[in-house]
């Protein structure tokens, strides 16, 4: 059974390194991956749009070249990043998986400190008490950017 | 501070949805309200995270096998299809008991979910068939509406036949016209 894998988690849970140890034939897929430049993080938010679609396109072109496994790792600390990835999985007949990095023992702090992409501590905190509940009904689907 | 997608309301409102939200995390403090709520737990702790892994990946594998024998079958289920479904959704609030354990080498989890599947499926069947049987025995075969039909006039000795066709059908006769019969010679 092909399946499609959204590995969420703060920055610096360790998503990238449990999405390489999963992934197969190299089906791994993040929307970070369109901020690196020449092997360096280049992170522009005004990007975050294109960045996400990037992903997804990636995405859906290995879905429809009938990849066993595709794993995307993006923090999917709301719903409207996880949604899109489950129409593709509906879409092409595979399993919908969201496995989420807990980390409950590491104390936001730590987080900041190792994270590679050097997201500050307030940003974690207001991602990790905020708008979480990803696939909740009442939450929005559409992603920031297209909200009126 | 509780991060937010630990809390097991996170858990219930992914089920809601139709998504098994599997938390992988590096203590066990959260796994008890996380199965409660339908959720699948692998303990994913250093320095032997590749434990974690390996139960992850028995998960998958279960949760990808159960998906594929539900599609490969749904379609023969027929008319209690959606019966079916209900009643697995039923058990899958216990599914993360099955599956979330940490067991570093499991095997046959694929044989577990196929054969909780067809458990599911024949209890459903039995299930249905009996609601079907006992529907079956206490719906009157014969009415009063035939007998008005047939020219008889209402009166006492109606529900007498009535009665009478009634028990014959409760003893295991099944013939509409013998149990006609039955009624329109009481009359």
């Amino acid at each position: 059974m092909k399946a499609l894998l959204c590995i969420g988690g703060l920055p610096g849970s360790g998503k990238t390194t449990l999405a390489t140890l999963l992934a197969e034939n190299g089906h791994l897929y993040a929307a970070d991956d369109y901020f690196m430049r020449d092997g360096v993080y280049q992170f522009d938010p005004d990007e975050l749009p294109a960045a996400h679609m990037h992903c997804q396109i990636r995405v859906r072109n290995a879905c429809e070249g009938g990849a066993e496994r595709v794993i995307v790792h993006n923090t999917f600390s709301n719903r409207w990043e996880a949604e899109p990835y489950r129409a593709i999985a509906e879409e092409y007949g595979y399993a919908f998986f969201v496995v989420t990095l807990g980390d409950s023992a590491i104390p936001l702090e730590d987080l900041a400190s190792r994270n590679s992409h050097q997201v500050p501590l307030d940003r974690l905190e207001a991602m990790a008490q905020g708008d979480a509940l990803s696939l909740t009904a009442d939450s929005d689907p559409r992603p920031p950017w297209e909200r009126d | 501070m509780t991060k937010s997608y630990l809390k097991p309301c996170w858990a219930a409102e992914c089920r809601l949805q139709g998504v098994i939200p599997i938390l992988l995390d590096d203590t066990p403090k959260a796994r008890l309200e996380w199965e409660h709520a339908g959720g699948i737990f692998v303990l994913y702790q250093p320095p032997e995270r590749i434990k974690g892994i390996w139960d992850l990946e028995y998960t998958l594998g279960s949760l990808c096998n159960f998906t594929r024998e539900w599609r490969e079958q749904e379609a023969m289920l027929g008319d209690i299809r959606q019966r079916v479904w209900e009643e697995f959704k039923k058990g899958l609030w216990n599914q993360a008991e099955w599956v979330g354990e940490p067991r570093p080498h499991t095997r046959g989890g694929g044989e577990i979910m196929a054969t909780r599947f067809g458990e599911v499926v024949k209890s459903t069947l039995t299930m249905v068939r009996a609601e079907e049987e006992a529907a079956r025995v206490a719906k009157p075969l014969v009415t009063g509406a035939d007998l008005v039909l047939l020219g008889h006039k209402p009166g006492i000795a109606f529900g007498k036949a009535l009665k009478a066709a009634k028990a014959l059908q409760d003893s295991g006769e099944r013939d509409y016209s013998v149990l006609l019969q039955t009624a329109e010679d009481m009359l």
